[in-house]
C-alpha cells in the first residue's frame, strides 16, 4: 500500500505507558514522524491519535475540527473501520495545539476540503496498526497464533469467547509498532463503516440542546464582553463615554484596543447594553488607501484591467465579455466569539476555531508565550465556511483577558459579524475567447482583478522578519486562493491551457476564504461563458459541453450522469434547466438547476448534482455537504452582496443581508459517483456550479444573460 | 427580580426590565440550548415556546413574560425520550452544525402540536411558517423531517 505523506520505514510509534494505563499510538500526517511521549494518563491533552485503555475505553484524537461538515463522524469511521472498534463507545476528542497534527497545508487548519483526503490513509494505518499490536499481544497471552484470532467491536474473538482489547493494551504497548510494509489493511469488500451511511455522532446532542459551542463556554470566574469595532476599516477609536457604560449594572471596564472597544461586564446582556451607550467616535477613513466605496473599487478594478489590456484574438468567432461578483460575508449561524484566560505562565483558549495554528500565532504575537504554554480547547462550531480560520476574534479575547486578569468571553453581535468579516473578494474578470469555425473554443484569454487574500493572510503565518515578503511575492506568483479554477478549462483542445492573467488591487476591505474560495467566482465565469458559446453555436448546452470533454473523462462522466438524472431536456412545461460542471478540490461536480420564472420571481424547483470525489467515507454526510453547499450558493447567487460606502460595510444583519429560507429552497437530488480512486475534496464543491447553472437556466427561460451577481441587482427575486 | 416559569419550574432571575428573554434563559437560567443568532427576530435560532406559541426570545423582554409557560429545547426530551420532531430530525439526520436546530425544532414542535386542534396545514403553509434560517442549508432534510414528525405524532 501507499502511505500518504509518511515515511515507509517507521510510521507508527507505539509506546509503553508507565504503569497500567493502556496503548497509545499515533503517527503524523506531516513529513516528520510523530513520537508520542509515554504518559500515564490519556486525560488532558493527548498528542496521540488513539488510546486504548485497560478498561477498553477507546479514545481518538480528531486532527480536524467539527463545524457541521461531519468530520467528527467521517474521520472516526476510517479509524474505527481498521481497528474494529465499537462505534457506539468510541470517544472522539478534538486535537490540541500541536504541529504533529499539521495537515497538507503544513498547519492545523480545518479547511480547503482536505479532511478525508488528507487523513484517509493515515487513519487507516493507525487503526490497522493498533489492531495488529493488540492481536499479537492477545496471541501471546492466549497461547495461540494471530491467525486463529478475529476481532469485532473492540474485542478479540478466540474459540467463541470475546476478550476486550483493553485486556491486552498494556502488553501491546510493549511491542514494536509494525512497519508500513507489514500492515494488513482491509479490502473494500470487508468494510463495515467506510462507505456506509452513518448518522452524525453529534446529532443527538444537537437536537436536544446539549451540544456545546464556543458561545456556550462557561469558565469559573469568567466575565462576558461585547465588542464595538471601528466601523470604517482601518480607523481607530478616538472618544467614548466610559462613564455612561460603567453606569450600566454589571459593567466592569471599557477596554480600548487598536481597532475596537471591548465592554466587559458580568453578563453579556449588560455588556451589550453598555456598548449601546458608548457614543464612540472613531478616526476618519484613511484617504491614502483606495477603495472607499464599491463604486471606487469597481473603478480601480476597471482601470487595472484597462491598463493590462486585452488579448488580440484572430479566431473566426470571439466572445468578448466582462463578468463580476461582489463581496460576500460568511455569516456563520453562531456569531464570532472566543473565551480566553491569560495567566502569568499559560494561556487557555476555548474557541470555535478552524485553526489551532492561526489562533496560536495571534496569541503568541500578543503574549510572547510559546506553543507549550498555549492550551487550545476547541469547541463545536456553529458553522465555519472559512471565517473561523481567522484569528481576529481570538486575539481580541486574549487582549481582553490580559486587561482584566480573568477569563473573558467576547461575543459579537450579528451587526459586528456582518460588518467585520473577511469577505469573499469582489472580482472582475474580462474574457476574450476564440472559437473556431465550428464554434469550438480554441483560445481562452482572461484578465481578472481582485484584492488579495494571500497578501493579508501570509504575514500572520510568516515569521516577523519575513512580513514584508507578502506583497512582492503575491505580485510575482499571484494569489492562488483567488485564482483557483481560472487555469482549468476542460473545453479547450487537449493540451491547450487558458491564458489567465491575475491582477491584484489593494483595497481597505479585508478579504478571506469563503466556502469554495476562488472557485466561487471562477466557476461562475467559466460556466457562463461556455454557455454563451453553446448558444452562439446554437447547440444544446449539455451536448455542446460533453462533446468538448472527451479528454477529461471523469469530468465528462459527472456531466453525463447529472444530465441523465435530471432528465435534461425534458423539463415540465414552464420549467427551464441550466447546467454547469466544475473541477475543484480535486473532485468533479456537475449540476442541473430546474427553475421557473414569473414577474421576475424565480422559483428553483429542483437541483440535481453528480459528484465524483473518489471513495466516499460517509455517503450520508457527503450528500448533506452537497445539499448545504447548494443552498449556501443559492442565497449568494440570488441576494448576496456586501457593499461598501464611506469606507464601511452598508449591510448589518439578516434583514439587509438575507439568507435562504425553507419555502425558497429547492428539492435537491445528489448522486455520488461510485469510485475506487482515493478520496478528494467534498465540503465546498456543492457551492460553485449553482450560480452559473441558475443563470444559464435564466437564459433558457428567455431572459438576458446575467454577467454580474447577485441576481437581485437585476430585478430578480426568489419566489 | 422577576419570576419566570421555564420548563415547568419557577426561576427567579435578577435582570433589568429590558433584558431579552433569550439572555435571561441563557445567562440566568443557565439553559444554553437556546441560541443567539441575530438579536432582531430575523433568524429564529432563539425560538422558544410561550404558552405553546413559538416566540423569538431575543426580541421580547423577560419581564413581560412572568406567569407564562416558557418551554425551551431542554424540556422536549427531559424524560430521555425524543419528541416526534426530534425523532424525525434524528431519522433524517437533519443537523449539520446544529446551531439553528434548537430554534427549528421548537418552531416545528409548535406546528405539530397545533395540528391536533386545527389539522395539518398545507405543505406551502408549513414551509412559510417554519421560516427560521439555517445557514448550513439543511432544508432538503427539514422538509421531509417535518412531514415525518406529523406522521410520528399522529400515526396512532
Amino acid at each position: 500500500m501507499q502511505l500518504h505523506n509518511l515515511s515507509r520505514r517507521r510510521f507508527l510509534q507505539g509506546t509503553a505507558a508507565v504503569g497500567a494505563s493502556g496503548l497509545l499510538i499515533g503517527c503524523s500526517s506531516g513529513p516528520e514522524l510523530a513520537l508520542p511521549t509515554p504518559r500515564q494518563e490519556p486525560v488532558g491533552e493527548m498528542h496521540e491519535w488513539l488510546f486504548i485503555g485497560i478498561d477498553n475505553k477507546i479514545i481518538m484524537t480528531n486532527p480536524q475540527t467539527e463545524m457541521g461538515q461531519g468530520v467528527n463522524t467521517s474521520l472516526p469511521q476510517i479509524l474505527a473501520e481498521e481497528l474494529d472498534a465499537d462505534w457506539n463507545t468510541l470517544e472522539v476528542r478534538q486535537a490540541p495545539l500541536n504541529s504533529k497534527f499539521n495537515n497538507s497545508m503544513m498547519m492545523q487548519m480545518t479547511g480547503g476540503s482536505t479532511a478525508v483526503k488528507d487523513y484517509y490513509h493515515s487513519l487507516r494505518a493507525v487503526g490497522a496498526g493498533a489492531r495488529q499490536m493488540i492481536l499479537k499481544a492477545a496471541a501471546a497471552e492466549l497461547g495461540t497464533s494471530v491467525t486463529s484470532l478475529k476481532t469485532e467491536n473492540a474485542h478479540v474473538i478466540y474459540q467463541g469467547k470475546a476478550y476486550p482489547y483493553g485486556q491486552f493494551a498494556n502488553s501491546a504497548a510493549n511491542l514494536p509498532a509494525p512497519d508500513a510494509d507489514d500492515l494488513v489493511l482491509k479490502s473494500d469488500s470487508q468494510f463495515k463503516l467506510i462507505g456506509k451511511p452513518v448518522t452524525h455522532r453529534d446529532t443527538h446532542a444537537r437536537i436536544t440542546g446539549q451540544a456545546n459551542y464556543g458561545i456556550d463556554v462557561q469558565v469559573p470566574n469568567m466575565l462576558n464582553a461585547a465588542i464595538v469595532h471601528a466601523p470604517i476599516f482601518g480607523s481607530k477609536p478616538l472618544k467614548w463615554d466610559e462613564q455612561a457604560a460603567l453606569a450600566v449594572k454589571g459593567v466592569k471596564k471599557v477596554i480600548a484596543i487598536d481597532h475596537a472597544l471591548i465592554v466587559v461586564a458580568d453578563k453579556y446582556w449588560q455588556a451589550k447594553k453598555a456598548a449601546a451607550v458608548l457614543k464612540a467616535s472613531f478616526s476618519a477613513y484613511n484617504a491614502a488607501m483606495p477603495g472607499i466605496s464599491t463604486a471606487d473599487i469597481n473603478q480601480a478594478y476597471s482601470d487595472a484591467l484597462d491598463e493590462e489590456g486585452q488579448a488580440e484574438v484572430k479566431a473566426p468567432h470571439v466572445i468578448n465579455v466582462e463578468y463580476s461578483v461582489p463581496f460576500l460575508a460568511h455569516t456563520t449561524m453562531e456569531p464570532m466569539n472566543a473565551t480566553a484566560w491569560v495567566q502569568a505562565d499559560r494561556v487557555d483558549l476555548w474557541i470555535p476555531s478552524q485553526s489551532q495554528t492561526v489562533s496560536a500565532a495571534f496569541t503568541k504575537a500578543i503574549t510572547g508565550m510559546d506553543d507549550e504554554q498555549i492550551h487550545i480547547h476547541n469547541t463545536l462550531m456553529g458553522g465555519g465556511f472559512g471565517r473561523r480560520g481567522e484569528g481576529d476574534f481570538v486575539a481580541e479575547a486574549v487582549l481582553a483577558s490580559m486587561a482584566m486578569g480573568q477569563p473573558v468571553k467576547i461575543t459579537w453581535s450579528r451587526e459586528e459579524d456582518v460588518q467585520h468579516d473577511m469577505y469573499r473578494p469582489m472580482v472582475m474578470s474580462r474574457f476574450q475567447v476564440g472559437l473556431d469555425a465550428n464554434f469550438k473554443p480554441i483560445e481562452w484569454h482572461n484578465q481578472f482583478v481582485s484584492s488579495s487574500v494571500m497578501r493579508r493572510v501570509m504575514p500572520v503565518l510568516l515569521p516577523d522578519f519575513l512580513d514584508w515578503l507578502a506583497p512582492p511575492l503575491t505580485n510575482i506568483i499571484g494569489d492562488m486562493i483567488i485564482g483557483e479554477g481560472a487555469n482549468h478549462i476542460a473545453y479547450l483542445p487537449e493540451g491547450e491551457k487558458p491564458n489567465a492573467t491575475q491582477l491584484l488591487v489593494d483595497t481597505n476591505v479585508p478579504v478571506g476564504a469563503w466556502r469554495s474560495v476562488g472557485h466561487s467566482s471562477n466557476c461562475f465565469f467559466t460556466e457562463s461563458i461556455i454557455d454563451e458559446a453553446a448558444h452562439l453555436a446554437q447547440q444544446d448546452p449539455y451536448q455542446y459541453r460533453t462533446g468538448l470533454m472527451t479528454h477529461t473523462p471523469r469530468e465528462q462522466a459527472v456531466l453525463d450522469l447529472v444530465a441523465k438524472q435530471a432528465n435534461w431536456g425534458k423539463a415540465p412545461t414552464g420549467h427551464f434547466q441550466g447546467i454547469a460542471v466544475e473541477f475543484a478540490f480535486m473532485s468533479y461536480t456537475a449540476m442541473v438547476v430546474e427553475m421557473s420564472i414569473e414577474n421576475n420571481a424565480i422559483k428553483v424547483h429542483k437541483v440535481t448534482c453528480a459528484v465524483d470525489c473518489g471513495k466516499v467515507v460517509n455517503p450520508n454526510g457527503a450528500i448533506a455537504q452537497i445539499e448545504g453547499g447548494i443552498n449556501f450558493a443559492l442565497s449568494a447567487t440570488m441576494q448576496g452582496e456586501i457593499s461598501i460606502d464611506d469606507g464601511r460595510v452598508q449591510q448589518s444583519n439578516f434583514h439587509d443581508y438575507p439568507l435562504l429560507r425553507l419555502a425558497q429552497s429547492p428539492v435537491i437530488d445528489v448522486h455520488l459517483m461510485p469510485s475506487k480512486e482515493a478520496p478528494t475534496g467534498l465540503g465546498e464543491v456543492g457551492v460553485p456550479p449553482l450560480a452559473p447553472a441558475l443563470c444559464n437556466a435564466l437564459v433558457a427561460a428567455g431572459e438576458q444573460r446575467v454577467r454580474s451577481l447577485p441576481l437581485s441587482k437585476h430585478g430578480y427575486r426568489l419566489a | 427580580m422577576i419570576i419566570l416559569n421555564i420548563n415547568g419550574q419557577n426561576v427567579a432571575v435578577d435582570v433589568d426590565n429590558d433584558t431579552p428573554l433569550l439572555w435571561a434563559i441563557r445567562e440566568e437560567a443557565q439553559l444554553t440550548g437556546t441560541k443567539f443568532g441575530c438579536g432582531i427576530g430575523q433568524c429564529g435560532a432563539c425560538t422558544v415556546l410561550v404558552n405553546g406559541n413559538p416566540m423569538r426570545s431575543c426580541s421580547v423582554p423577560a419581564s413581560a413574560l412572568q406567569g407564562m409557560n416558557i418551554e425551551t429545547i431542554e424540556s422536549l426530551a427531559a424524560d430521555g425520550s425524543l419528541n416526534a420532531v426530534q425523532q424525525a430530525w434524528l431519522e433524517l439526520d437533519v443537523p449539520q452544525c446544529g446551531y439553528c436546530q434548537s430554534g427549528q425544532i421548537m418552531a416545528a414542535t409548535a406546528l405539530v402540536r397545533q395540528a391536533k386542534t386545527s389539522g395539518k396545514p398545507s405543505q406551502e403553509s408549513l414551509e412559510q411558517q417554519l421560516n427560521n434560517i439555517c445557514r448550513c442549508g439543511t432544508y432538503n432534510r427539514i422538509r421531509p423531517a417535518l412531514d415525518r414528525a406529523f406522521d410520528l405524532a399522529y400515526q396512532a
